[in-house]
């Protein structure tokens, strides 16, 4: 298990006041977060900085901190530590959550499907639901969380359908209210016409509910894989096609592969590099189908043998100015 | 004999699932109705109905106004501020969409 050193995380010094961690926490949450930015790892970034301002906003968490975590050993010394944390908590008053448990507070992991480091629940024990706290007195029934899940799909799969296989982190909460993920795989039917970043839901396949309430749902994200020979926007597909010089000027069919299947494709005589075919309906088969753009690319056959140097030598002769329109 | 019999799970897909009552999408989203008619004059969701008398709207609105709440809660915004960033992000997203046309 790896220590946390949450000041560098966000980038303050060990006596940094509220002021300044707050403002640390705000920076670099606009930077990092997953809503914002895109990358791969700003999810895993921002949660780290939330882990640190989660800590190190909240008086007693940093204290508890400051004196267990900086000389933090694994072991029996750490267990120490925690049960000395548990002692010094447990009973002070209006700290329910603490105490051998944890309660998500302000910042909610819920919705990235996370949890926090091995760390964080080493020093101030695992996260408990809010709903199965000890000492809560009344029970209620409530609807498990909602959770969410992404998968990755050939272009293919939304022309056709197809069943393919997810795996994402199941909550579940044992008997004294702490919350273990685990690994859950299930069996899912990608409806055909799904458009890239749709989601799917499954209902009831969500975390537990409590007090008798129903689970919840699970959210499948649908995501294409990229691929740098077509672009979708919404239903509409966009295929870049390479056609030689020929093809274009004399105006030859020539054939487009489809996820759907091949099709033949009569380009227009003396098409130029750029231009787009629309085909009605041929894009993603939804309710209402998207269409299909072929986007014409020229591409040149390379003048490195005699035989093409010759017809392109020979070309010169049609006196073709390129840059007849060309003015600066 | 032994068989495994694997479920598939079908589901369904948002856009079209049920649209949500103003109620739900509170309930859901834990926003008061107050700050869903908010969004709605800022222009960052839309309702099914304009003219009707109690809102609902398309189910992927859920979606959305989650995202407004994680940036409000996350980055301290209000709601002003997290109707110009949403407003920010559907821009760039259009504008990632043309390059990546005009670039193939």
């Amino acid at each position: 298990m790896e220590f946390k050193d949450y000041y560098k995380i966000l980038g303050v010094g060990k006596k940094a006041d509220d002021n300044e961690i707050k403002k640390a926490y705000r920076k670099l949450a606009r930077k990092y977060h997953p809503d914002v930015n895109k990358e791969g790892d700003a999810e895993k970034k921002f949660k780290e900085v939330a882990e640190a301002y989660e800590v190190l906003k909240d008086p007693e968490k940093r204290k508890a901190y400051d004196e267990f975590g900086a000389d933090w050993k694994a072991g029996k010394e750490q267990k120490e530590h925690q049960k000395q944390y548990y002692r010094q908590y447990q009973q002070a008053p209006g700290q329910g959550g603490f105490g051998g448990g944890f309660d998500s507070g302000g910042f909610d992991f819920e919705d990235l499907g996370g949890e926090y480091s091995e760390f964080f629940e080493n020093l101030f024990g695992q996260r408990r639901t809010r709903r199965s706290a000890p000492g809560g007195g009344t029970s209620f029934s409530r609807k498990g969380q909602d959770l969410n899940a992404s998968i990755t799909i050939p272009l293919e799969d939304a022309y056709k359908g197809a069943t393919r296989t997810i795996s994402f982190q199941l909550p579940k909460i044992d008997d004294s209210g702490v919350i273990n993920y685990v690994p859950e795989t299930l069996k899912v039917k990608i409806p055909k016409g799904v458009h890239h970043g749709k989601k799917i839901r499954l209902a009831g396949k969500g975390g537990p509910g409590s007090g008798g309430g129903k689970p919840g749902d699970l959210y499948i994200t649908v995501e294409y894989e990229s691929n740098s020979s077509y672009h979708v926007e919404g239903g509409d597909v966009y295929i870049t096609i390479p056609v030689a010089p020929w093809e274009a000027a004399l105006g030859e069919s020539i054939s487009v592969p489809l996820p759907s299947g091949g099709l033949k494709l009569k380009i227009p005589k003396g098409s130029s590099s750029g231009k787009k075919l629309r085909l009605k309906g041929k894009g993603i088969p939804s309710k209402t189908p998207g269409d299909l753009y072929v986007v014409i690319k020229i591409v040149l056959p390379p003048a490195n043998d005699e035989k093409s140097k010759k017809l392109y030598e020979e070309m010169k002769s049609l006196n073709f100015d390129p840059r007849s329109n060309f003015k600066i | 004999m032994k068989r495994n019999i694997v479920k598939v799970y079908e589901g369904i897909l948002i856009e079209e699932d049920k649209p949500l009552s103003i109620s739900k999408l509170s309930e859901r989203c834990m926003i008061s109705k107050v700050e869903i008619e908010e969004l709605v004059y800022e222009g960052v969701i839309e309702p099914l109905k304009v003219q009707e008398e109690s809102w609902s709207f398309a189910s992927e609105t859920l979606w959305r106004v989650r995202k407004v709440q994680r940036l409000r809660r996350d980055l301290d915004l209000n709601i002003p501020g997290a109707a110009l960033t949403m407003q920010l992000l559907d821009r760039i997203e259009e504008l990632e969409n043309m390059i990546k046309r005009s670039t193939e």
